[in-house]
């Protein structure tokens, strides 16, 4: 059953703690520069899951024994240090595209390890694998790459909120869909980047606010663990391929912010209206997979 | 015995010994699960008041009875937990979920003997019975084992009961609680052989 108590609890913790890291981190090289910040997110993030898991006592398991083990354990962590490593000044573009591209290439042949997807049992055979894997990887990184480019010309935090919000979204359609422990990982990774774009813009400088509140590591953890969620969702989990693929490209709405009638808007309310135009399917899919629920579900209840 | 007769005998007598041991050799006889005359079925406590039941449909196994050495007898069975069926389409899809069953990761539930052991009544079966990604030693009391004839076809049946916890095959904890930790699994199996 639904703790939704231990889920506040939880993500409060997450919150804190990657505040708090963020926090330190920041204040001990106020004038470390892009790559020190960037490498603080990280820290922080990491930190701030540790932190809201711990809390919830997620019971995950090592070496891995299912999905989400293998998201929280293994996809998670190399996002973190690939994310890390890609703000180091030095590191070409290119280098960190490929980086990028290789994650986004393995993810979903790691969730899918061992599953009866690879075990050529039947469920699907070994061509129809590897073309979904490879069509899910191109999407995750089309999406990825959009809102990156995006975010560089939008400064106003929308592409990390949007991400946000689709992950608050993802997180309960899993669980009414039957998925309970998998819908509730979403909560303290989305207090965990909270509170870490939020500190971030309280401790930087007025020029590098507006950069940081959704700096490339924010992003990058967030838009791998939207895809990751949701993929284990729909292979895993009960939720179709309509719901996982309306959630995951939800926040490329924000791209409605560059329309020309609404440069003239103030800032602030351009974002406003990029971020309700977001909203929109994503309170159509929560309302259809509240119906679902009511009439599927809770009669076992 | 004149030397003649023991040299034309002695071609039958190796026939003879050979079929022996030929016999000897196959005691054990081998039985396919005949799914349609058997079942595995399951309850679990709900809520601590009231018992949900649910059988799998899709089961398979193979067991060998040699019944001048029970010990050289031999049993294995595979589930395929997709099948689960709890006349309710909604739960049986949640049962089939990672909170649950987790099909999609663990597609099948497994028992393999390591040692049997004729008892009264039947036999004491001994082995691993691996659920969920997780193995355990169980020993099962199997009651029947009498072999009929029906057709062209020898049947033999057998029963058993296995109380066990779903903690203690990697089952998400906080799922368990509105059903209950321990299950019952009961297994009802015809073997066929022609």
């Amino acid at each position: 059953m639904p703790d939704y108590v231990a889920y506040l609890t939880a993500s409060s913790i997450a919150a804190i703690v990657g505040a708090v890291v963020a926090a330190t981190l920041l204040a001990a090289r106020r004038d470390g520069g892009a790559a020190w910040r960037n490498v603080a997110y990280v820290v922080s993030i990491a930190a701030g899951l540790a932190g809201g898991y711990w809390m919830m006592s997620l019971n995950l398991a090592w070496p891995p024994e299912n999905a989400l083990d293998r998201l929280l354990t293994v996809v998670l962590p190399m996002a973190l240090v690939m994310e890390g490593i890609a703000g180091i000044p030095a590191l070409s573009k290119w280098l960190v595209g490929v980086l990028r591209l290789m994650l986004a290439m393995l993810t979903p042949r790691i969730l899918l390890h061992d599953s009866v997807y690879l075990s050529g049992t039947g469920e699907w055979t070994s061509t129809r694998a590897w073309t979904i894997m490879l069509f899910c990887s191109v999407v995750l990184m089309a999406v990825w790459m959009m809102l990156l480019q995006f975010s560089g010309r939008r400064r106003n935090g929308e592409v990390s909120a949007s991400i946000g919000m689709a992950l608050l979204v993802a997180g309960p359609v899993i669980m009414m869909a039957g998925y309970i422990k998998g819908g509730a990982a979403a909560f303290p990774l989305v207090a965990a980047l909270a509170g870490v774009a939020i500190t971030g813009w309280v401790m930087t400088g007025k020029s590098e606010r507006t950069v940081d509140l959704q700096s490339a590591s924010i992003i990058g953890v967030g838009v791998i663990y939207l895809f990751g969620l949701l993929f284990v969702g729909r292979f895993f989990g009960r939720i179709s391929t309509t719901t996982a693929s309306t959630l995951f490209c939800a926040p490329l709405l924000c791209w409605s912010a560059g329309l020309p009638w609404l440069r003239t808007l103030k800032a602030w309310k351009a974002a406003a209206f990029c971020l309700m135009l977001v909203a929109i399917p994503l309170v159509i899919v929560l309302l259809a997979a509240w119906q679902a629920f009511e009439r599927d579900m809770s009669p076992l209840l | 015995m004149q030397a003649s007769s023991f040299r034309r005998m002695t071609p039958l007598l190796l026939v003879t010994l050979i079929a022996s041991v030929g016999t000897t050799a196959s005691a054990a006889d081998e039985y396919d699960y005949d799914l349609v005359h058997s079942s595995v079925s399951f309850k679990a406590r709900h809520l601590g008041i009231s018992w949900i039941h649910g059988r799998f449909n899709e089961v398979s196994g193979k067991f060998s009875l040699d019944r001048q050495d029970p010990s050289k007898s031999t049993f294995a069975l595979t589930i395929k937990t997709d099948s689960v069926d709890t006349a309710n389409k909604a739960r049986d899809e949640h049962l089939r979920q990672p909170d649950y069953f987790d099909t999609k990761q663990f597609p099948t539930i497994e028992f393999k003997s390591t040692s049997v052991k004729a008892v009264k009544d039947g036999y004491q079966v001994t082995g691993n019975f691996t659920m969920h990604g997780k193995t355990q030693k169980i020993v099962l009391a199997l009651t029947g084992g009498k072999e009929h004839d029906f057709g062209k076809v020898k049947r033999v049946a057998f029963s058993t009961e296995l109380a066990i916890k779903r903690s203690d095959y990697g089952f998400d904890p906080k799922a368990i609680g509105p059903i209950g930790d321990e299950a019952l699994i009961i297994i009802d199996c015809e073997g066929v052989r022609k």
